[in-house]
């Protein structure tokens, strides 16, 4: 179903096509939106002006100029159901700090950077076409990376500045010039920039025909940047283009991969093979072969790591406005007094009551981490008591270091993953499942000693099972081709991994609740970090004792303990791509505020239960959009 | 004609890395001709620029001497003389760059040029035009006869199964066809070719000549062909030595546009001489 009231802030660089990118998806799954521009550019009063032509439905398109200080009295409005923030980085940051807790769904989609990799088997002179369509056209986002092959990099400079005196900067609407202005703030920035790269050691070749006056800027070309330099960490703003040799294919995909934003690139070479390799293996959200700057409707568009995970076009772009029919309506929930210091850094003694009661138990249970129990780096462990307050078990009292640890193996574990076909992963699935059933009644006999009755917990198991087949068997798809009109040649929409996830399941259906969110995180290619049900952890170990025989080593790791601390460990890890978290409103708060760290997608549940025995909620296709990232992998065709 | 093209060691390793990709090639060409051209009296210049490299052709089955008379004619006067003198540049010289004909009527345009005072070259198409697949010493009989005729440039047929096979010859200029083909000069292959002339100028200095011909028939086209050499190539590619446009129409339209250029209106199909 539709979202509801969408709240969308554009920056000044925004042009009048990028807004009805994100404008005309909105309004056609039947949301309705407040637009945030900024004050003194003219593109949005053109927008205005045409929401104010729907006589018919008024109040659906609305306009509101002003500063992006606006943007968190927009979001605190009760009727906005989600906020779309296009900007900065750091912009997006802090509003992804300042709405934590509000209830509202953020989507960001940061930057405005891309790469182009340029191989030794290229089409030179083309790929130099490919830089102007990227950086010195009135289509262009933002500035370039431009990776080289070291071979050809001679070739490659003397087309490019031959190319670049031949541009010609002038009034944008001007049919005969290359490349307009963008005003005086993308200037000076500019401005910025060179002169900070030139006092770093860069060269910086400058050209074309180009007015004197301001606000144009001329299209500049950087090289011979050092790496480390900060310059070379921060984003390249338009319109410059910074050039950096690369040796091998490896190379190029370690530079390319190296820095936080995934955006769009795109890879020039001849040799298909090579070209698809990068493809698949580059970070990004869009990736175009021997093309720049491709843009199409149905093809979503949008990026990973830290440029948001925010889509527009394409079926990823519809899904960015609709929610699950039966979600509740936002709640506001803000707890004004949550101290982000504070939350969860200090794990609150266990010291029991008084004397424990009840038959002494088995060993404590250890972290399950790289594929065995180990115990944790605290030494200690945490009584957990059934529902007669009788002690059940102890399980381990994890800590920062014992996620550090998690964490690592899960990456550790995540390539060999990925290189499993999705039939391999399906089989390894289904062997969990068989186990699980073979473990029925001592899951069932846990699960009976926190007070659920024993037909529910059998029939617990069972839905267990069979959604570990299900999922198995859902994750074989893994992408598809989409009709692009006017490209000769397929688009892939390719369904990638996120990485590592880390998932804080839920005191609720102890058993099911773990399985439900293992399930669909598995079958996409992801490597796990669960923190299980706070009350009852016990089954979920169980199910490890089966994971520790079945599956790859690294590849789901299980850590008990506080769970605000473990919480608080997994949000702020910057090497986590995505966290699930099914907790406390406190929690939940905490969880959106820390992500700004790294932008990782989270999701929350802002403390409401959830109906995990439901197959709409409990299996539904919300747990595979989020289990999975895009890619749109461009392949125009042509001999 | 520019200094001949002094050849250099056969390398085929410079073909072998060469990479083309059409899609891309595709766009560029796209986006050349969705610039805007030139307007007004820099379009005019441009026009009368362009005159200045047409190659006025006719290769007909039934040309006769009295139609290459009359095209040498036109070749001298290609606009006429009091539009040139609205737009003061009848005293320039403007004339085409060469009138191109068939072997046997190199003899009547050399005589109709003579006879009208101009000293523009005549080339001549050879070689077993247009398909070239004739014996060699027929061919290159041809060849020797058309220059005693009294032509000095030569349109030569490259043999395409020598091309097919990888033998390959040098030259002066090259042609995009020999403009009886179904699919003639059209801007990719145009790009390709172009990148070619300028990547061997950067590597042996030498500067070869483009000739697109064949499907060139409005001014519109002219301009946006010259547009491409100016960008592809630079200004220096921008003389008659190195730039020839084969067409035989072309010329019409150009004067109909200079016509309108000159007085606002447009011209009747009589209102200007035929060529």
């Amino acid at each position: 179903m539709r979202t509801g009231v969408i709240g969308l802030i554009v920056p000044p660089t925004f042009s009048f096509l990028e807004m009805m990118w994100r404008i005309c998806p909105a309004l056609a799954v039947g949301c309705t939106v407040v637009v945030l521009v900024p004050p003194a550019s003219p593109a949005p009063l053109l927008l205005a002006q045409l929401a104010g032509e729907l006589g018919s439905f008024p109040g659906i398109l609305n306009m509101i100029s002003g500063p992006t200080s606006l943007g968190p009295v927009l979001a605190s409005q009760p009727g906005v159901q989600k906020v779309a923030f296009c900007g900065a980085v750091e912009e997006g940051r802090t509003l992804r700090r300042t709405l934590a807790g509000q209830g509202l769904e953020l989507s960001l989609a940061l930057g405005a950077e891309s790469l182009l990799l340029l191989t030794e088997a290229a089409d030179v002179d083309s790929a130099v076409e490919g830089v102007v369509d990227a950086t010195w056209s009135d289509r262009s986002q933002g500035g370039l990376r431009l990776l080289i092959q070291e071979s050809v990099w001679d070739e490659t400079m003397t087309r490019l500045q031959a190319r670049m005196g031949r541009l010609r900067v002038g009034r944008g609407l001007d049919g005969a010039v290359d490349m307009g202005a963008r005003g005086a703030a993308a200037r000076d920035l500019a401005q910025r920039y060179v002169h900070e790269a030139q006092s770093q050691g860069a060269q910086v070749f400058q050209a074309g025909d180009v007015p004197s006056d301001s606000p144009f800027y001329p299209p500049t070309l950087i090289s011979d940047l050092p790496p480390a330099s900060p310059c070379a960490q921060t984003e390249v703003p338009w319109p410059l283009v910074v050039a950096s040799p690369f040796r091998t294919a490896k190379e190029a995909l370690a530079v390319a991969n190296g820095t936080p934003r995934g955006g769009s690139a795109s890879v020039w070479s001849e040799r298909l093979g090579q070209a698809l390799e990068l493809g698949y293996r580059l970070r990004m959200g869009i990736v175009w072969i021997n093309a720049h700057g491709l843009r199409d409707p149905a093809v979503p568009t949008g990026g990973c790591k830290e440029s948001g995970s925010s889509w527009h076009g394409g079926p990823d772009g519809l899904y960015e406005y609709l929610r699950p029919s039966g979600t509740p309506a936002r709640q506001p929930s803000l707890s004004e007094n949550l101290n982000y210091d504070t939350f969860g850094l200090a794990v609150p003694s266990t010291l029991p009551a008084g004397p424990e009661t009840g038959p002494s138990s088995a060993p404590p249970y250890g972290l399950f981490v790289g594929g065995r129990f180990q115990a944790p780096g605290a030494r200690s462990s945490r009584p957990i008591q059934d529902s007669h307050g009788n002690l059940h078990g102890y399980v381990a009292e994890g800590g920062a270091k014992d996620i550090r640890g998690a964490v690592e193996a899960a990456h550790q574990a995540a390539p060999g993953w990925v290189g499993q076909s999705p039939g391999a992963r399906a089989a390894l699935l289904g062997a969990l499942a068989a186990a699980l059933e073979r473990r029925e009644s001592a899951l069932a006999a846990r699960l009976e000693r926190h007070g659920v009755e024993l037909k529910v917990a059998k029939a617990e198991v069972e839905l267990s099972v069979r959604r570990l087949r299900a999922w198995g068997a859902r994750a074989q798809a893994q992408g598809h081709t989409l009709q692009v009109a006017e490209l000769r040649g397929p688009v892939l929409r390719l369904r990638e991994p996120l990485g590592v996830l880390a998932i804080v399941c839920p005191d609720e259906w102890p058993l099911l609740a773990f399985v439900s969110l293992l399930a669909p995180a598995l079958a996409h290619g992801n490597t796990v970090v669960l923190v299980p049900s706070g009350t009852c952890p016990i089954p979920a170990l169980e199910v490890c004792q089966d994971v520790a025989t079945l599956l790859p080593a690294g590849l789901v790791n299980v850590v008990t303990g506080d769970r605000d601390h473990l919480t608080r460990c997994l949000a702020l890890h910057q090497d986590v791509q995505a966290l699930w978290y099914f907790g406390s409103v406190q929690g939940s708060q905490f969880v959106e505020w820390a992500s700004a760290g790294n932008l990782k997608p989270v999701w929350v549940n802002r403390g409401l239960p959830r109906a995990w025995d439901q197959d709409a909620e409990g299996a539904g296709p919300e747990l595979g959009l989020r289990a999975a990232q895009t890619k749109a992998l461009w392949l125009p065709m042509g001999d | 004609m520019a200094a001949h093209n002094l050849g250099t060691e056969l390398d085929l390793s410079w073909i072998s890395k060469v990479q083309v990709n059409h899609p891309a090639v595709l766009r560029r060409a796209q986006q050349v001709q969705a610039r805007r051209t030139v307007k007004k009296e820099w379009q005019a210049a441009w026009l009368l620029k362009a005159v200045t490299f047409i190659d006025l052709t006719t290769l007909s089955g039934d040309d006769t001497s009295s139609n290459v008379q009359r095209l040498c004619y036109k070749a001298k006067y290609p606009i006429r003389e009091d539009l040139l003198k609205a737009l003061n540049m009848h005293d320039k010289d403007i004339t085409t760059a060469a009138v191109c004909v068939y072997p046997a009527r190199v003899c009547d345009a050399v005589r109709a040029l003579k006879a009208a005072g101009c000293n523009i070259p005549v080339a001549s198409v050879a070689t077993g035009f247009p398909a070239g697949q004739t014996h060699l010493k027929t061919r290159l009989e041809e060849i020797r006869l058309a220059v005693e005729d009294g032509a000095t440039e030569i349109d030569v047929v490259i043999n395409r199964s020598l091309v097919l096979t990888g033998q390959w010859e040098g030259s002066d200029f090259i042609k995009t066809s020999t403009g009886k083909e179904t699919v003639n000069a059209t801007f990719p292959v145009a790009i390709v070719m172009l990148r070619a002339i300028r990547d061997f100028f950067w590597k042996t200095g030498n500067k070869i000549g483009f000739k697109p011909a064949g499907g060139i028939r409005s001014a519109k086209d002219a301009l946006a062909w010259l547009s491409l050499i100016k960008e592809e190539l630079g200004d220096e590619w921008l003389k008659p030595e190195l730039f020839r446009i084969g067409a035989s129409t072309l010329l019409s339209d150009i004067e109909r546009q200079i016509y309108h250029h000159v007085t606002g209106r447009y011209a009747a199909y009589h209102d200007l001489p035929m060529s």
